[in-house]
């Protein structure tokens, strides 16, 4: 059995700086795996322990990925990883991903599972999975709490907002993953520094047969800006003193704001 | 038909895109179209104001390639320039697929819908929140999601318009339900909550959840929670979460306890009207956020409002 994992490398949102003029600064950003996609990797290794099968990873992203979030997929378990670079850039449509995507996986050649996490971290789309699925003509289920593969079929579960879905789909598929779906080992940092870059091979767009990266423009949409969000602007009273003292304060001031009633 | 379509599994759904439909149709001068799969209740949503309402016949229930399919090969025949899918789990499976199946620009849990000439444009939150993109469209259309409970709708009354069967061929879905049941959850909807008491990393251990749901049965609130709580530690169930990955709620009174305010998070309380920070770090980034900031040990506030309350009501 044959499984490719679509694992992202993206910004570290909780650690971007954004400049209030102009917005994010990606210059010396931190960066990691998508936390959703962790979940993704780990499922196809248990998968792997349980069925012997060979785990690919598959990132569309920065040249750095390779030796960061590649290298930590790798470690979890997986046998290679390929990435197609896009220089320094970080992508901000879909249709280059998608392109990147299947041209990729017509070259890993055979697969049976593929597996995603439900959302990418900085785009927040939930659009890849579905729309890599048309482009194969294969089925996709989005958000599995639980998976399982027997006898060329998954099974997967899903909690949509009032129920609990089963789903079965034959194989091949693209399933979307939860983070409540596993726990994600966490390999070590010695594990990490001892994955080979072999197992890791960079591809360029053009190896694909694809055009130049334009990081803000496709087909679809054009990327015209990004901006800061603006909050809404708060009265930054502060409540100072003894605990006692503070409690008695916010009380009288939450009741004064009619709040509490 | 109309310019402006929504298409949504679960009719009651409609009210939530309800007010950026109207809106985004007024601007081509119109009322927006209502589609549905067939055999739905329809009452309460039929008298919204919609130009036309098409339900769609022969889709397997729960299908979301298939509504997608039907959808789709009528984009094609119709033209319509914009879909809007009410962002339920299904709906934005749903809105995804017609987006890829149709070529079309795609904007989900989209902020605004903007019209420039002919050209479409879109913005949307992205990179956890903080920053806002706005696209412009090449293609000549656009599929877009809204996030529920984001826009009270507007009120019914409106003549309703006679419901048209319509059978589509579509791409039969290879995915099949082999069982449904019902979820089972805590049953609360913080979107609905008039206040909410949140606790965050600050909180030590599970046992304390305790002395922040006394805090919240005195302050008749709900218990809402940062993304560590249910996704790392797990401690509260994930309807609890409030942010980005959780939910976006507006209450009157908003109480973040221990919680850092990272962006994520910010999104998710932004609306509330009287907002509490509590955190011992007077450089946590919740601070900012907040209508009332208390730089102390949750441990001493919390117990220090809970004795103070007590004596107060019991007055």
């Amino acid at each position: 059995m044959n499984i490719i994992v679509l694992a992202k490398h993206v910004v570290d949102t909780a650690a971007l700086r954004i400049d209030p003029k102009t917005g994010p600064v990606f210059r010396g950003a931190l960066t990691k795996v998508s936390d959703y996609d962790k979940h993704a990797v780990e499922e196809a290794v248990r998968i792997k322990e349980k069925t012997g099968a060979k785990v690919t990873i598959l990132c569309v992203g920065p040249t750095e990925a390779a030796r960061t979030s590649l290298k930590e997929a790798v470690a979890m378990g997986a046998d290679e990883a390929f990435l197609v670079s896009t220089g320094s850039s970080y992508v901000f449509n879909n249709m280059l991903t998608l392109m990147a995507l299947i041209n990729s996986i017509k070259r890993i050649g055979s697969y049976d599972l593929i597996i995603c996490g439900e959302v990418s971290e900085d785009l927040y789309q939930a659009y890849i999975g579905p729309a890599l699925a048309v482009q194969l003509g294969i089925p996709f289920i989005g958000s599995a709490v639980k998976m399982e593969v027997n006898a060329g079929k998954i099974r997967v579960e899903r909690k949509l907002e009032d129920v609990v879905e089963v789903l079965e789909s034959p194989l091949p598929a693209i399933i979307s993953v939860t983070r409540e779906i596993n726990q994600p080992r966490i390999p070590t940092t010695m594990q990490i520094m001892k994955v080979p870059l072999t197992k890791i091979k960079t591809i360029a767009p053009g190896e694909l047969g694809l055009s130049e990266v334009k990081d803000k423009e496709d087909d679809i949409s054009v990327l015209e800006k990004l901006e800061p969000a603006r909050m809404a602007s708060r009265k930054g009273i502060k409540v100072e003193g003894a605990p006692e003292e503070v409690a008695e304060k916010l009380i009288d001031a939450l009741k004064k704001e009619g709040v509490l009633e | 038909m109309s310019k402006v379509w929504v298409f949504t599994e679960e009719p009651k759904a409609a009210l939530h895109v309800l007010s950026p439909a109207i809106n985004t149709a007024s601007k081509f001068g119109e009322k927006p179209a209502l589609m549905v799969p067939s055999g739905k209740e329809l009452d309460g949503i039929a008298d919204r104001g919609w130009s036309k309402i098409i339900a769609l016949k022969g889709l397997n229930d729960g299908a979301s390639f298939e509504y997608a399919s039907a959808v789709a090969t009528l984009m094609k025949k119709e033209e319509p320039k914009i879909v809007i899918v009410p962002g339920t789990k299904l709906g934005k499976e749903v809105a995804a697929f017609i987006a890829a199946l149709s070529g079309a620009a795609y904007a989900p849990e989209a902020l605004d819908i903007m019209l420039d000439g002919e050209v479409i444009k879109y913005a949307r939150s992205i990179l956890g929140g903080g920053v806002i993109a706005t696209y412009k469209a090449k293609a000549p259309f656009l599929v877009a999601t809204y996030q529920l409970y984001q826009y009270p709708p507007p009120e019914g009354g409106h003549t309703i318009p006679e419901v048209t069967e319509i059978e589509v061929s579509v791409e039969r879905s290879k995915v099949s339900r082999v069982e449904v049941r019902p979820l089972e959850k805590s049953g609360v909807d913080l979107r609905k909550a008039d206040r909410i008491i949140a606790v965050g990393r600050g909180l030590a251990k599970r046992e304390d959840l305790a002395v922040i749901e006394e805090l919240a049965g005195l302050l008749k609130a709900e218990v809402g929670c940062s993304r560590i709580l249910t996704e790392d530690y797990k401690w509260l169930p994930s309807e609890r979460q409030v942010g980005l990955t959780g939910v976006i709620v507006s209450p009157r009174l908003y109480v973040a306890i221990g919680i850092s305010g990272q962006i994520q998070h910010v999104i998710g309380f932004n609306k509330s009207k009287i907002v509490v920070a509590i955190n011992k770090d007077k450089n946590a980034p919740i601070h900012q956020y907040a209508d009332y900031s208390i730089v102390d040990d949750l441990y001493k506030i919390v117990p220090a409002l809970i004795s103070y309350l007590k004596k107060t009501s019991s007055q």
